[in-house]
């Protein structure tokens, strides 16, 4: 991996870097539509690759399951399987750890997971994960951690993080000596859940290993938390984290939280929240998102946003249309998707058009007015930003609200 | 504000005289800017869109130039959505709406949805009964010629009375079907000092049902020269016929109307004397469409007994959304053998198969699929969305000109195992796409051979490929029966309840397996008394 950081903002600890891996460039801070089984969901690569994106997430759990290593072995790898030429980056299956948890039993060798059908039992080691990738062939694969629900306290959350670091050293075993070191570049996952304590000997352990990891994630969050809590971990990683090493923040994908995170030292973050609220019927804007199964949006012959690149809006697709076919065609999935993907790297595009030009701190004060102007401001997300000297507050009327803010948009009629 | 007229131009063929009544034409028909070469294809929409093709896909798929969209599912407001889209320039609003540019595409509308079977209320005097997602809706012809005023399509489907009740259909009924269709077409065509315009494209529904009489009486109450009040309502023009700018037939309703009447069945000829019933005293050289048709065989031998112009695409996105990918063309591929007409992608045999959807032909084959399926093309790098002036999607990618790598057989067997909506997208853009390769090659042989090597090929055709029909007598399912088959296990496999579901099949499976596993020890070790222990066909012993 070539990464490069070639901008910072003087006020926050945001950056502009390039990324250069086997299958080309990427700009960063970037966000990561998510292929969960090969596949964008509705939408063909020739498609995804026109809307400007370079680097997508594939789940290495479910593509284990179905196709299964040997038909992506046969295949060359899922970049020829998919027909997605760019960059990619596999998660290690950690994640169903929480997600299936009803059928997962932890130990030391692995995860083992039993098949809810008939009781087999599988199991997932960090070396068959690092191996299930490797036959995968993204670009950038994630070390298997032990991964604990968010909110789960007690002392297995410090087990959990303790065998993190002990699974990343495996997993760096598995990869260096399988001579993939150069072809795919390995990620570590900082554990710890909520507690700095615990988070902080999972970064002493990590940084320890930075001449063998490519780059570092931060894990176990987006789980429920408070937004309060979430961002002071998010701080207190990407502080400690190497300037010289991506930062990737996982299961980020509301634009507030984004934007937080980059202002905090983030430089990737996927999510499944864009793609599969488009399939909800809700399409995202600097404004909001708008629901468009409610009866409101029937008779608005204006697109979702006149100002969106997107096909989608560029075509002049009106709010009517959508209402009339969303939910009940694919098409409409399909329509959604594709401007809730570009809006995602817009928002993204933005700052780091912003932090080139160096007025990522006004971009800022911009969108939380723009988005949250007619709400008010998350406490959360005021608070966090202070942390990097921006005061979203500063000459504004706007006030503060307390909670977690995410927006949503309600019907007239209720 | 009308639409601009259509024209209809037949060449003129060696094989076939122009003036022939029933005899296969090339054709070309000009919608202002828009020539659709005939034989030739309209897609199918529902609620206004082409099923799983997004806009972007529906430009990919080159073979889309005339799309048909039924009007009823816009009954579920009033008034309908599409009569309220502001003007944008000169645009009919219909246009506007769905966002196809009028002189790109060929629009047009009908009530109902072609390929609706369902048994619905029944037509009276005053109005045709719609589906919506609000229920049954009434229209009146009034209502309709208002929306179709107000949409200005570029083709208006003119109300017709089709029964959707349970056949056999009355003489009496026929009588009545005939009589409003052909009222309604006047009152479409009217254009007395009260309208402000006459749609200028309008399409007939031939009706009459499976009665070859019936029929042939609506086809001359549309040549009959009118007088008095009924000539004043539609002047200047002497008979309805002049205001009839091509002919359609519903393969729907047609079957359904044969299959009600004792003695007949839906076969070819049935259905072709039929359809020249209708044609048989109507001027040949309007264009003749068929909604419906049940595959490329029936399509062939439409063109060749009747001289029918446009399919639309019902069958082929229906293989689409089961899993079907096409795979035949016209003049047929030179194989050893019968073949199916397409591949079930479902089917575990292509697990590892990387060849495109229309793949491993020998070279003296017609050419490659050129659908986006299986020769996709990247989008230029200038067009490329840039979100930041860093983003350089052009640098590191080598540029050519030609295709990327074709999507598999067995990535497809993947995409709809996983349930992925792109498995459907791929495939209908495939489909519409060899559909659109299969008229091309029919035109090329009518315009340019003698007569008989069209009919060669037809044979050829029918010898190469196996017929998707009903034959009851059929052993075994066919492709599509066996794609749809396993299509539903696939639906049945998600949703709530499904580990349950899933569980109870895992079970009986393996206590059959066991079953047998014991059954062949039984036999081979010779157990004294070993008797034939029945089993039931859910696995479990029967005492």
């Amino acid at each position: 991996m070539e990464f490069q950081v070639i901008h910072k903002c003087p006020t926050t600890r945001a950056r502009v870097s390039r990324m250069v891996l086997a299958h080309g460039e990427t700009v960063l801070p970037t966000f990561m539509p998510v292929a969960t089984q090969a596949a964008i969901k509705g939408l063909t690569p020739e498609q995804v690759e026109s809307l400007g994106i370079s680097l997508i997430l594939n789940n290495t759990y479910h593509l284990n399951l179905r196709p299964g290593v040997d038909v992506l072995k046969v295949a060359g790898g899922a970049h020829l399987f998919e027909g997605w030429r760019h960059n990619m980056l596999t998660d290690s299956g950690g994640f169903q750890l929480v997600s299936l948890s009803k059928f997962t039993t932890i130990t030391e060798e692995g995860a083992v997971f039993s098949s809810p059908f008939n009781g087999e039992s599988t199991i997932l080691t960090p070396e068959e994960s690092i191996s299930i990738q490797h036959a995968i062939g993204a670009d950038i694969i994630m070390q298997l951690d032990d991964v604990v629900p968010s909110l789960l306290q007690g002392p297995r959350v410090e087990e959990a993080m303790k065998r993190s670091i002990r699974w990343l050293d495996r997993c760096i075993q598995q990869h260096e000596s399988a001579g993939r070191k150069d072809a795919q570049n390995l990620f570590a996952i900082v554990q710890g859940g909520l507690d700095p304590n615990l988070r902080d000997k999972c970064l002493d352990g990590m940084l320890e290993r930075k001449d063998r990891v490519s780059g570092y994630a931060i894990g176990g969050l987006s789980g429920g938390e408070e937004k309060d809590v979430f961002w002071k971990i998010i701080k207190q990683c990407a502080d400690r984290l190497p300037e010289d090493r991506p930062r990737y923040a996982m299961g980020i994908g509301f634009a507030e939280d984004l934007l937080v995170c980059i202002a905090l030292g983030i430089d990737m973050a996927d999510c499944v929240f864009p793609t599969r609220t488009a399939r909800f019927g809700v399409a995202l804007t600097h404004t909001g998102p708008i629901n468009l199964k409610l009866g409101k949006h029937a008779k608005d012959f204006d697109p979702i946003d006149s100002t969106c690149p997107c096909p989608t809006c560029k075509d002049g697709t009106s709010r009517a249309l959508l209402h009339h076919i969303v939910t009940h065609e694919t098409t409409a999935a399909h329509a959604l998707t594709i401007h809730n993907i570009v809006f995602q790297a817009q928002v993204m595009g933005r700052a780091r058009e912003a932090i080139i030009a160096g007025t990522f701190p006004d971009y800022l004060l911009s969108f939380f007015a723009g988005y949250f102007g007619d709400r008010g401001y998350p406490e959360w997300c005021v608070a966090a930003l202070r942390s990097v000297n921006v005061d979203l507050l500063q000459n504004s009327k706007t006030p503060m609200v307390p909670g977690g803010g995410a927006k949503w948009e309600y019907s007239d009629a209720a | 504000m009308s639409s601009p007229s259509l024209s209809f131009e037949i060449s003129s063929s060696e094989a076939y005289p122009h003036d022939s009544r029933f005899a296969p034409r090339v054709a070309k028909l000009l919608i202002r800017k828009v020539a659709i070469d005939t034989p030739g294809l309209l897609a199918c929409t529902s609620r206004g869109v082409v099923p799983h093709l997004s806009r972007d896909n529906v430009i990919r798929t080159k073979g889309i130039r005339w799309i048909h969209v039924p009007f009823e599912t816009f009954l579920e407001h009033k008034p309908p959505v599409p009569t309220l889209q502001p003007q944008q320039g000169q645009s009919p609003k219909i246009n506007s709406f769905l966002r196809f540019p009028e002189d790109e595409y060929v629009l047009s509308m009908s009530l109902r949805d072609p390929a609706d079977r369902r048994e619905m209320p029944a037509n009276t005097n005053v109005y045709v009964t719609a589906n919506c997602i609000r229920g049954v809706k009434k229209v009146t012809p009034s209502d309709w010629r208002s929306y179709m005023i107000s949409c200005n399509p570029d083709i208006i489907f003119s109300l017709s009375d089709i029964p959707f009740t349970t056949p056999p259909y009355s003489q009496k009924r026929l009588t009545k079907s005939i009589e409003r269709s052909a009222l309604w077409l006047a009152h479409m065509l009217h254009s007395g000092p009260d309208s402000t315009s006459t749609p200028s494209n309008v399409f007939v529904q031939m009706v009459g049902g499976a009665s070859a009489p019936a029929r042939t009486t609506f086809a001359e109450s549309l040549v009959e020269v009118l007088h008095g009040k009924e000539a004043d309502a539609i002047q200047p023009r002497k008979c309805l016929d002049e205001g009839v700018a091509g002919y359609a037939f519903d393969m729907v309703p047609l079957r359904l109307a044969i299959e009600g009447v004792q003695g007949l069945s839906p076969n070819h000829s049935t259905i072709v004397s039929l359809i020249q019933a209708s044609l048989l005293v109507l001027p040949p050289n309007k264009p003749r469409l068929v909604t419906s048709a049940r595959g490329p065989h029936e399509m062939l031998l439409l063109i060749r007994e009747v001289g029918i112009d446009l399919f639309d695409t019902y069958w082929a996105q229906r293989a689409a959304n089961i899993g079907v990918a096409l795979d035949f063309s016209f003049p047929a591929h030179i194989v050893t053998g019968k073949r199916d007409l397409g591949h079930n992608l479902y089917d575990t045999k292509y697990t590892r198969d990387f060849t495109s959807m229309m793949g491993n032909h020998d070279k003296d084959s017609p050419g490659i699929c050129l659908c986006a399926a299986c020769s996709p093309y990247s989008t230029p790098s200038p067009e490329i969305l840039r979100h930041s002036s860093m983003d350089e999607p052009d640098k590191h990618r080598d540029s050519s000109d030609s295709p990327n790598p074709p999507y598999t057989k067995a990535f497809l067997h993947h995409l709809l195992h996983t349930h992925e909506m792109s498995a459907h997208s791929l495939l209908a853009l495939h489909n519409i796409t060899v559909m659109d390769a299969f008229f091309a090659g029919i035109r090329g042989l009518i315009s340019h051979n003698s007569a008989s090597i069209f009919e060669a090929e037809i044979r050829r055709f029918f010898e190469t490929y196996m017929e998707d029909t009903d034959d009851m007598s059929r052993m075994e399912p066919n492709v599509f029966e066996r794609a749809e088959k396993a299509w539903g296990e696939v639906e049945l496999l998600r949703g709530k309840g499904r580990i349950a579901r899933e569980t109870e099949r895992v079970k009986a499976e393996s206590a059959v397996a066991a079953n047998e596993v014991l059954k062949k020890e039984m036999e081979e070790k010779g157990a004294e008394g070993a008797v034939n222990v029945p089993l039931a066909s859910n696995g479990e012993v029967m005492m």
